[in-house]
């Protein structure tokens, strides 16, 4: 297999609504700016991988869409319904094989076209989940109380847990700004402790010879069901985690990004890492900070595949998420080349 | 025209599509039962003994084809719940496992207030009593007094993972 590296990344500004843009100009806008940051072209570019939801987009097979922002006509191009984060596997896959040199990766979410909590709704099975009313935030819910009681711990750690989120997201321009209030929500959850639905867009070039080297991944998927799961636990996440470490030869990483929709995740899913205290988590303040749909699991790499590149730690950790509360973990290794 | 001066348009829109979901051999004799007579059953896996409440075909933790039934409920305990606030009044929306069975199943709780809920508190189903097979023919939990009826009643849900 060949080496994959990160030749560049880019990603909008994240906030709750982007009128002045279609989904399609989102992608447009981050491709462009991925080629002015790394001076290259979408001539150069081999092969296109997306990933988008049609069901957030309100339309069947929605990547047709931005093919033409990519500059996919007459290139092979093709979308995973997931976090960006996973189609990032598809993507490094077709430069290990050798078959393509440098492929461009996009993701985008719009929370803001549709109703974010009626689409969740609409993602759980007809049969036994959904007519019950549930949707992301309720599930959250569940799993945050479980988390707590399992543990014996008290609400205030979700508090604080956000806290910290909100502070690193003050410093990072890109994040989405917001008011959220101190009020419950999805009890034990208040509205501060769930992770923004925003509007945003994430891209990567992927090649040879990039300052950053994908060095690993591994990906795990639990069961649908909320109750065939203990939401207090991490799942699958340790399984994920190991197979990235094991496949990059990494034991211990400087620095991570993970996808946490709330701030009851960003506990338990730093625990199934098994990210110990010196590991700076979520720098840029996650998910918690911006969370734009299927394009947040690649933020987190394009977070930290800079924080790397500036010379901030050798290695680091960015994980992405697809599901409701965890049911399916994608965790990528990434190492600067020195 | 500037672009940047004119107001962004956006048009509104709905889709609204009917489906017919077959609910498959497993989950259809659950809620078959559930809608005639009222009855709660799930699945036990033969390899690893676990109880699924919905019934799956096949195990979730060993993936063995699982055909015994095995009556489940109507009590069961809590095993942690949220409040959902996109209806009026906002309704309890809870994990329960029923006795017998080794994961929990979605539902609500009715006739009682959110602060007198507790994770780990004793409910029975609620049934209702015209029936059309949907998970919905089960009105919810509520309250029940009694002691669990095994020693096995009140572990979390996710058992033989």
């Amino acid at each position: 297999m060949k080496p994959v590296s990160i030749l560049g990344v880019a990603q909008t500004k994240h906030c709750a609504r982007r009128d002045d843009a279609n989904y399609m100009e989102l992608a447009f806008e981050v491709i462009q700016d991925l080629f002015r940051k790394t001076g290259w072209s979408h001539d150069r570019v081999d092969t296109i991988i997306s990933a988008s939801s049609d069901f957030w987009d309100g339309r069947t097979i929605s990547e047709i869409a931005i093919q033409d922002p990519a500059g996919a006509p007459g290139k092979s191009a093709s979308k995973v319904s997931m976090d960006g984060a996973f189609a990032l596997i598809y993507a490094a896959a077709r430069i290990a094989s050798g078959a393509f040199k440098t492929c461009l990766v996009v993701a985008h979410g719009k929370a803001s076209e549709g109703e974010p909590r009626a689409i969740a709704n609409a993602g759980f099975d007809p049969l036994f989940q959904r007519p019950i009313g549930i949707d992301d935030h309720t599930a959250l819910g569940l799993q945050a109380r479980r988390f707590l009681e399992k543990r014996g711990m008290l609400g205030s750690v979700l508090a604080e847990a956000a806290a910290q989120s909100a502070a690193a997201a003050a410093k990072n321009p890109n994040a989405h700004r917001r008011a959220a209030k101190h009020v419950l929500a999805a009890d034990p959850l208040h509205e501060d402790e769930i992770a923004p639905d925003s509007d945003g867009a994430c891209a990567l070039l992927l090649g040879e010879g990039g300052p950053v080297e994908l060095a690993g991944f591994g990906c795990a998927t639990d069961a649908h069901q909320l109750g065939e799961r203990d939401l207090g636990d991490p799942g699958v996440l340790p399984r994920a985690s190991l197979e990235a470490h094991r496949m990059a030869g990494v034991r211990e990483v400087d620095v991570a990004e993970i996808h946490d929709a709330s701030s009851a995740q960003t506990l338990l899913w730093r625990e199934g890492l098994g990210l110990p205290e010196r590991v700076a988590l979520n720098p840029s303040g996650g998910a918690m900070g911006a969370q734009p749909g299927f394009a947040t699991g690649l933020v987190r790499v394009a977070e930290v595949c800079e924080r790397l590149a500036r010379g901030e730690g050798r290695t680091g950790l960015a994980h992405g998420m697809t599901g409701f509360v965890g049911q399916a973990h994608c965790v990528w290794i990434l190492r600067r080349r020195s | 025209m500037n672009p940047e001066q004119v107001e962004p348009v956006a048009v509104e829109g709905r889709i609204r599509i009917p489906y017919r979901w077959p609910a498959g051999r497993a989950a259809g004799t659950f809620l078959s039962l559930l809608a005639a007579e009222g009855r709660l059953v799930g699945l036990r896996c033969p390899t690893c003994r676990r109880v699924a409440v919905p019934p799956t075909a096949r195990c979730n933790s060993c993936r063995a084809a699982c055909e015994e039934q095995v009556p489940v409920g109507p009590g069961g305990s809590v095993t942690t719940w949220t409040l959902s606030r996109r209806t009026s009044p906002p309704q309890i929306l809870a994990l329960v496992r029923l006795d017998g069975a080794d994961t929990a199943l979605l539902h609500r709780l009715i006739g009682l207030k959110p602060e007198d809920v507790r994770s780990g508190m004793r409910v029975e189903a609620v049934f209702e009593k015209d029936r059309r097979g949907s998970i919905l023919d089960l009105a919810g939990f509520r309250p029940a007094p009694a002691e669990p009826p095994s020693a096995s009643a009140g572990k979390p849900a996710g058992g033989a993972r």
